[in-house]
């Protein structure tokens, strides 16, 4: 009995917020399908009044010199997969070094880790990326994954580590005892057990990635064939006063955003729902 | 099995998008002067990239938003035919939110387009040096010469370089809604005091749907855009007087406490704090505002992209009092063209070439036809047929009597303390009293101003140059 | 000849601790601290982006600690802010992400629908709330109608309002995946310890109380400041929504920062006065961080 009223409380619950959550997403799937002076008029309209599949044909057809709505997705695509493969390898192994390993200035790297993290990134540290990437001939996707791995590296590292404390430093010792060497550790012991904190970190890194525009856009600016999908569908619309921001075309190529997000997500899944138990250690 | 699916599915793709994308990455061009072959990147190459063959790339970076559909189709048509020809190629690349940013992102990193758009307001930039000196270009002197009526020092011309030359005229005029007009028997108005008059009657009798003036301060200097450059034939000066050399708010007193009436009252469309430009463009579209500044480019907003459901007209702005002004509006000098410091030797005669087909006749009376840009010589504007109806076009590219607008050296200066927008927008609100802040405001101004002065990083002479050239 | 044995351990030990980090730390010097060093190379000079370099010592820091009413306006509105926000975010993603982590019908559903919010760009989210809060025709003020008669709250042009819309909308976008976080730091808990809590007749909130909470410790620390850190530095969400509106009320420490950096409406950038600003905000984020970490040292200890 007092299951089924916790039950229903907890339904409830989930349902107001649900409610909550729902609302806004539902006011931009409709606003994709929504004329752009209707946008602009705002109101409480979830039906559109003039239905039109127009915005996803505008996007569908995005292209500048020859390169299209397919190009820039797979653009999208390699750069945020990428991204996903360079914070995962370079987050697991930091974080593992930092988390258990000892070796001489480790309190330093980490205090200037943690440094970073307090000095808000972003469009202020545009200027000089742009030119160390470019020293390094690195302005094109492949630049754009580096910075991205590494800018929000610190962030994702203190997100590992404390998930890392979780596991118990015996298993390690035990692992050891079997002679196992650091790395394999590492490779065989912590990683798999960290794979749910990894898949979610991934999972943030690809989201990141995707809708990441001052990045791309700033170091493609001059090579239309290397655009990511977001950077290509803001362009679409003319704003700045001049000409009006046309809101119904990025609402439709957010609906695009979602899908691939979405698919990672489901992918992702598994790794959350696996029920790892550290039940290995007895006592 | 399911998730299996998803496995391989997405090994695949991160396979594929690898190969793609690193074959894509090694064809990246070098520098500006690539051939378009290398920056395909990809199976789908469409017929101008193929047609390029190995043609002389000339890049071209501008902030064109309202038109940039009919620019890429004369620029497509030019590397089809002209450009063939020349085996010349124009990559056309628009950005224009961070475009100020972008560009200067390039510049310093070594990456310059070859020719670029500038407002006239990007002083920096010649005065780091990044644009090339046009009048040191033979082939360029006709071109000049046919321009020499039009170029500003300041604008065009910095610290005696001729840095770029003028592609169009934004005129700043005010538009009104004639069906809100009618129905409230209300005549056009002429003066600030009418405006506010016409607003009241209009809210008022508008039903809580219909207001009777539009305004924003959600638009970086809205209130420098609609309030003040709307004064020009009262104050007949900015804030900034060139004359004088120095900065003095007080005559726009009249235009702000007007501002500060309507949104007092309510005359104006809610609310000012969260409609964008576009939403207050839109509501007038929809036919609820009586009022609103509209600048050249808001023809165009209300003929194609906000296709305004009302009847509406393009009348001068509203002066101070009744009577005649010495002139009746003002109009900036926009998408100036100038050539980047990055182009080489070789390369230069195809830039050239390309400079040429921009600032060409032809290339204006296209855009003029189709209402996107307003030249400023007006025999290229009465020898053109209009290629569609554009409504209010006419009236917005009638300049007798229009003097440019002034240069004004704001994105000069360190500033302690509140800008003008923000000091304005506390006594629109309410919160200040304009007597009280215009003092200090004008000192806060004029001592940056000196201070810029005294550093000798500039030439600032331009600045102090009186001028007002009347369109004839 | 077992010190010798430990020596050399400790030599591989090191030398392969360096390699593995090698990669995560060349990479963070070229990405990003050398780029924050460029910028904060200005702090003691003063440049507007042409003209001169001038050095002027401590003349940045002086301004900003005497004459910057602004910032420390906008330090406060950030902390409110971040403050206000948490304390409503942490607690709901943390009894979301319990309520999901047990076998519930159509868990995997709400699980989607809780992360949905945070596959959406900023931009998207600035206008779908800017039109949602609406004066004129919004639909949170057309509900408002509803129960009140009058409607009409102008939400953008009061701070307060403008403040909580800015913190509703930060709250709807992150919660999902906080929420998402607080989930796999579940997943480690082994079942075994609530399976004996559950023989000894412990009930539903004691479980919770004494062996969630506290397992979930390190993760909960880092969460939370990984949380705080990025509300204390928001900026996107709130230049798309407000810009700082009204009268510049709504301004955040970083969006204040931001625009010394750039040329906005009427004045040069000051990137002296700029590089400043970031070194002052980065010291109050530390302070922050160093009091944060130092009060929940207990918590993440386990074991």
């Amino acid at each position: 009995m007092k299951r089924k009223k916790w039950n229903i409380l907890v339904y409830l619950f989930l349902g107001i917020i649900a409610i909550f959550t729902l609302v806004p997403l539902l006011y931009t799937l409709s606003a994709s399908f929504k004329t752009n002076p209707e946008i602009a008029a705002g109101g409480a309209h979830l039906i559109p009044k003039e239905f039109t599949l127009d915005n996803y044909k505008q996007v569908w057809s995005v292209g500048q010199e020859g390169h299209t709505f397919l190009t820039f997705t797979m653009n999208s695509i390699f750069v945020s997969l990428l991204t996903v493969v360079g914070t995962v390898i370079v987050t697991s192994m930091s974080a593992y070094c930092f988390q258990r390993r000892h070796f001489p200035g480790k309190k330093l790297l980490y205090n200037i880790f943690l440094a970073t993290m307090f000095i808000g990134a972003g469009a202020i540290t545009m200027f000089p990326l742009m030119q160390i990437t470019s020293s390094l001939h690195l302005n094109n996707l492949i630049g754009v994954v580096l910075v991205q791995v590494f800018s929000t590296s610190a962030a994702n590292l203190f997100l590992t580590m404390g998930y890392m404390k979780t596991i118990s430093v015996e298993l390690d010792q035990a692992a050891l005892i079997d002679g196992c060497s650091y790395f394999g550790i590492f490779w065989r012991i912590i990683l798999p057990l960290c794979k749910p904190i990894l898949a979610t970190v991934s999972l943030m890194a690809f989201q990141g990635s995707w809708n990441n525009y001052l990045l791309p856009n700033i170091m493609t600016s001059m090579k239309p064939a290397m655009q990511t999908l977001v950077v290509a569908i803001v362009k679409l619309k003319s704003s700045g006063g001049a000409g009006a921001t046309q809101y119904n075309l990025m609402m439709a190529g957010t609906m695009f955003a979602v899908l691939p997000i979405l698919t990672i997500y489901i992918f992702m899944n598994q790794y959350f729902v696996e029920g790892v138990t550290a039940g290995a250690v007895k006592g | 099995m399911m998730k299996k699916l998803l496995c391989v599915l997405l090994t695949v793709t991160m396979l594929g998008t690898c190969l793609w994308g690193c074959g894509g990455k090694s064809q990246e061009p070098a520098g500006n002067t690539g051939t378009p072959n290398e920056q395909g990147g990809g199976a789908e190459s469409a017929e101008n990239t193929e047609a390029a063959g190995d043609a002389e790339v000339v890049t071209y970076y501008c902030a064109i938003g309202a038109y940039l559909e009919t620019m890429k189709a004369e620029v497509d048509n030019w590397n089809q035919t002209v450009g063939k020809e020349k085996n010349i190629y124009i990559q056309l690349t628009s950005d224009i939110d961070n475009y100020g940013t972008n560009l200067t992102a390039m510049m310093q990193s070594g990456n310059y387009p070859d020719l670029y758009d500038y407002a006239y307001e990007n002083t920096e930039f010649s005065a780091n040096g990044w644009n090339y000196d046009l009048s040191t270009i033979d082939e360029l002197s006709d071109l000049i010469a046919r321009f020499e009526p039009y170029l500003v020092d300041g604008v065009n011309y910095h610290g005696g370089r001729l840095i770029g030359l003028p592609l169009e005229v934004i005129p700043v005029k005010f538009a009104v809604n004639l069906d809100l007009f009618e129905k409230n028997n209300l005549e056009l108005p002429k003066t600030w005091d009418d405006v506010v008059e016409c607003a009241k009657v209009i809210t008022e009798n508008g039903g809580g749907v219909d207001y009777g003036y539009g305004f924003t301060w959600q638009w970086s200097g809205g209130i420098r855009r609609l309030a003040m450059k709307s004064c020009y034939s009262s104050t007949g000066v900015s804030w900034w007087d060139n004359g004088n050399a120095q900065y003095d708010f007080k005559p726009f007193k009249k235009s702000i406490e007007a501002h500060r009436e309507m949104y007092e009252n309510g005359y104006m469309f809610p609310d000012p704090s969260e409609l964008s430009i576009d939403g207050i463009r839109s509501k007038f579209a929809e036919g609820h505002v009586g009022m609103i500044t509209a600048y050249g480019y808001d023809i165009g907003v209300y003929n194609d992209q906000f296709p305004a459901q009302c009847n509406w007209k393009i009348i001068d702005c509203p002066t101070y009092e009744e009577g005649e002004a010495p002139y009746k509006g003002v109009y900036l000098n926009r998408s100036n063209v100038g050539i980047t410091i990055g182009v080489t030797e070789e390369h230069l005669p195809a830039v050239v070439e390309v400079f040429k087909f921009l600032h060409s006749e032809e290339l204006y009376s296209k855009l003029y036809s189709v209402g996107a840009i307003i030249p400023h010589e007006s025999s290229i504007m009465e020898n053109t047929e209009m290629a569609k109806e554009v409504k209010n076009w006419q009236e917005m590219s009638d300049l007798t009597n229009y003097a440019p607008l002034n240069l004004y050296p704001d994105n000069l200066l360190n500033v302690e303390g509140d800008n003008y927008n923000t000091v304005f927008q506390a006594v629109i609100m309410g919160a200040a009293e304009f007597d009280d802040v215009v003092d200090d405001l004008n000192d806060r101004y004029n001592a940056a101003y000196q201070q810029l002065k005294d550093s000798g990083d500039l030439d600032l002479e331009a600045y102090e140059n009186p001028y007002t050239s009347l369109q004839k | 000849m077992p010190s010798k044995r430990k020596k050399r351990l400790s030599m591989t030990e090191t030398v392969q601790s360096y390699a593995m980090i090698s990669v995560g730390v060349i990479g963070l010097f070229i990405f990003v601290v050398l780029p924050l060093l460029w910028v904060l190379r200005y702090c003691m000079f003063s440049y507007k982006g042409f003209g001169q370099i001038r050095f002027v010592g401590f003349d940045n820091f002086v301004r900003v600690f005497q004459r910057s009413p602004k910032f420390w306006l906008s330090v406060r509105t950030t902390f409110i802010f971040a403050i206000g926000k948490l304390c409503v975010e942490l607690p709901l993603a943390l009894v979301l992400a319990c309520m999901l982590a047990k076998k519930l019908k159509g868990r995997t559903f709400f699980r989607s629908l809780f992360f949905m919010p945070s596959m959406l760009s900023v931009a998207v989210i600035g206008v779908i709330f800017s039109y949602m809060f609406s004066s004129y025709n919004g639909v949170v003020n057309e509900i408002i109608k509803i129960f009140n008669g009058v409607g009409g709250v102008r939400f953008f042009s009061d701070a307060k309002l403008a403040l909580i819309v800015l913190m509703v909308a930060s709250v709807w976008q992150n919660f999902g995946f906080n929420m998402l976080f607080f989930m796999t730091g579940l997943q480690s808990i082994p079942e075994d310890l609530y399976e004996a809590a559950r023989i000894d007749g412990a009930t539903e909130r004691q479980q919770f109380f004494k062996i969630t909470i506290p397992m979930l410790g390190p993760v909960i620390q880092m969460v939370v400041l990984n949380a705080l850190l990025g509300s204390l530095k928001v900026t996107d969400l709130v230049l798309v929504l407000t810009d700082g509106n009204p009268l510049g009320q709504t301004e955040t420490i970083m969006t204040y920062v931001y625009k010394q950096f750039f040329s906005g409406a009427g004045s040069a950038p000051d990137y002296g006065y700029a590089s400043a600003l970031v070194v002052v905000s980065a010291v109050i984020l530390g302070i922050v961080t160093v009091i944060y970490l130092t009060s929940t040292k207990k918590g993440s200890e386990i074991y």
